[in-house]
């Protein structure tokens, strides 16, 4: 963000394959953590730089295959699990209002209007963005990446609960 | 076959998929497209973790048919938050926003006519066979 933003590269998720041999809890146990690790790795190094508009981007793309990967395996866990998702939810909603106001910024030059209105607009946009990007950090520092988090989550997700019920093997 | 773990959770996400389909064939509204690209990403998120169990070019197939929906409904989809945005940065109408208004409506015819092509190909009845679901 502003004039000493970088292109942080974004870890590259370690993707274990579903096995069609083992049952659905044992392979949940196995894909959904290093996924997790990634991108908790990933976000915590642009937490504590000054990423492009595109690095939170691909963070946010990143917590997207993590989310719905996650939902996938929603019957092999118990109610902790809402409470894991509704932070990945939160954490997305902040990164999904910044790549808003990037979308925006990227076609203002393109847009029709008086160049004075688009460079009020654009100085607006700018500042929303240099706060959502304070929330980001904030929220991560405190919410997802606090002393203890990765491993809870980490161990909770290595750990289904209870046997999938609909459609498990 | 898939394993019943896996054919349920595709199963369920591609009704879901034929289900926004047929809504943004009926209307483009705003909820209808971002649900759109939500239920796309969900179905291709089972088609990804459930690879093994798909024959690998089919799904590459189904999953190629996606794409053009899929970008027709990111443009589509971004002209609703930026106007949004803008008015809420403007406080007023403008020609910006009557101008992204334009863009969204020719977008959305756009992307009506790829829904339509997409349906006219059967995904719930001929993707489910191809799946093995």
């Amino acid at each position: 963000m502003g004039k000493k933003a970088r292109t942080v590269k974004v870890v590259k998720e370690k993707t274990e394959r579903w096995k069609e041999s083992d049952p659905a809890p044992e392979n949940a146990a196995r894909l959904l953590p290093p996924m997790l690790a990634a991108y908790l790795e990933a976000g915590r190094l642009l937490a504590d730089g000054t990423p492009t508009a595109t690095s939170l981007h691909g963070l946010r793309l990143h917590g997207k295959r993590l989310r719905y990967a996650m939902e996938l395996f929603r019957p092999c866990y118990g109610t902790a699990f809402e409470t894991y998702l509704g932070l990945l939810k939160d954490a997305q909603g902040i990164l999904g209002d910044l790549n808003d106001c990037a979308t925006l910024l990227r076609v203002l030059p393109e847009l029709p209007g008086p160049e004075e209105k688009k460079a009020r607009l654009k100085n607006r946009v700018e500042r929303s963005s240099a706060k959502l990007f304070r929330d980001f950090q904030r929220f991560w520092k405190e919410k997802m990446d606090h002393s203890g988090k990765e491993t809870r989550w980490a161990s909770y997700l290595a750990h289904p609960r209870k046997p999938a019920k609909k459609g498990a093997q | 076959m898939a394993s019943d773990f896996a054919r349920v959770q595709t199963q369920d996400r591609l009704q879901r998929l034929v289900d926004c389909l047929n809504q943004v064939n009926d209307s483009a509204g705003e909820d209808e497209v971002h649900d759109l690209r939500v239920s796309i990403r969900r179905f291709k998120a089972a088609l990804r973790v459930f690879r093994p169990e798909f024959a690998p070019r089919k799904a590459k197939k189904i999953r190629r048919s996606l794409d053009p929906v899929m970008q027709s409904a990111g443009i589509v989809r971004d002209r609703d938050v930026i106007v949004k945005l803008a008015l809420k940065s403007e406080r007023e109408p403008s020609e910006i926003v009557a101008a992204l208004r334009e863009q969204r409506a020719d977008e959305a015819t756009k992307l009506g006519t790829s829904v339509g092509k997409l349906l006219r190909k059967d995904p719930l009845g001929k993707w489910a066979k191809r799946l093995g679901l």
